[in-house]
């Protein structure tokens, strides 16, 4: 994959970097007002499929590469586990955002290694003899 | 109530479009229409939260399938159908839908009482909680065990796929 156009490259870049703190913004308020960090987990992970969909895979990837998205993922899966275990008490918005927030990163990470392990993915069909 | 119905028709008809079409990317746009048809229809009923995550799961489902089903054409397998099959299709939906009619006409009416467990939530989960957002709160709080069980979900996904998929076989 060569990635797109110019024009595609250009809207891309300006606009990867609102669309991921919108994912921020939507996992954040998440424990006041709409959102929550499902949908700001997979609006992040948007954010990347679209910098992979418009650079190509190999520009993509110095950004975030799929070994670091998969211990980012394990890491927030972790956290949110360490969360329920031994978290705080469960009244006040604190440890609401904090859950919030480990959500984000797991669905973020996960979603986006499972779009990347799909765009290398070719069908070949085995040519009989 | 009459939009409600309206969007279930579109729903329906839009699935139907997507089952019975023979191009893969005319499908996969149908079953789009369907997600967002949801989408409205959780809207309408008061469940703003619920559409947000809809829509996005939603955009993120399509792109997948766009770019996973571009280019490839599926051969037609069957022509003709036997006139047997076509009639116990019909039989089997008449059965259904008979059946479904008899187990439905029995349930209370579309959010009227509301449940018990819902009921203990709504009146007691602000104060035990002392959260601002109810739903959240719900979420986070009272079904804590739902939310790992999703993480879980992703990570099972997020293996699958590499093993599955993967580019090199061991040797």
């Amino acid at each position: 994959m060569n990635g797109m156009s110019l024009i595609v490259k250009t809207v891309t870049r300006v606009t990867v970097g609102v669309i991921f703190l919108f994912g921020c913004y939507l996992a954040a308020q998440g424990h006041a007002t709409l959102g929550g960090g499902f949908a700001g987990g997979v609006v992040i992970a948007l954010a990347f499929i679209l910098y992979v969909l418009a650079y190509g895979r190999t520009i993509a990837e110095e950004r975030l590469s799929k070994q670091l998205a998969l211990i980012l993922m394990e890491l927030g899966a972790v956290f949110f586990l360490m969360l329920s275990f031994f978290g705080c008490k469960p009244n006040g918005n604190s440890e609401s955002i904090l859950c919030n927030l480990a959500i984000m990163v797991t669905l973020g990470a996960g979603l986006f290694v499972v779009f990347l392990t799909l765009v290398a993915f070719r069908v070949k069909v085995r040519e009989e003899k | 109530m009459i939009e409600l119905y309206l969007l279930m028709a579109f729903i329906i008809i839009a699935a139907i479009i997507a089952a019975e079409n023979h191009t893969l990317l005319s499908s996969v746009i149908s079953l789009g229409a369907v997600g967002l048809g949801l989408c409205i229809m959780f809207l309408l009923l008061g469940a703003p939260e619920l559409a947000i995550t809809q829509l996005v799961v939603e955009i993120l489902v399509l792109i997948v399938l766009v770019r996973a089903t571009i280019g490839i054409s599926v051969p037609e397998t069957y022509k003709g159908r036997e006139f047997l099959s076509y009639m116990m299709s019909i039989i089997f939906i008449v059965i259904f839908l008979a059946g479904s009619y008899l187990s439905f006409i029995s349930l209370p009416g579309f959010g009227h009482p509301i449940m018990r467990a819902a009921k203990i939530y709504i009146e007691k989960g602000a104060g035990l909680s002392g959260q601002t957002n109810l739903v959240n709160a719900i979420l986070l709080n009272f079904r804590r065990l739902d939310l790992i069980g999703m993480l879980a979900l992703v990570f099972t996904a997020v293996a699958g796929t590499l093993v599955i998929l993967r580019s090199k076989g061991r040797k």
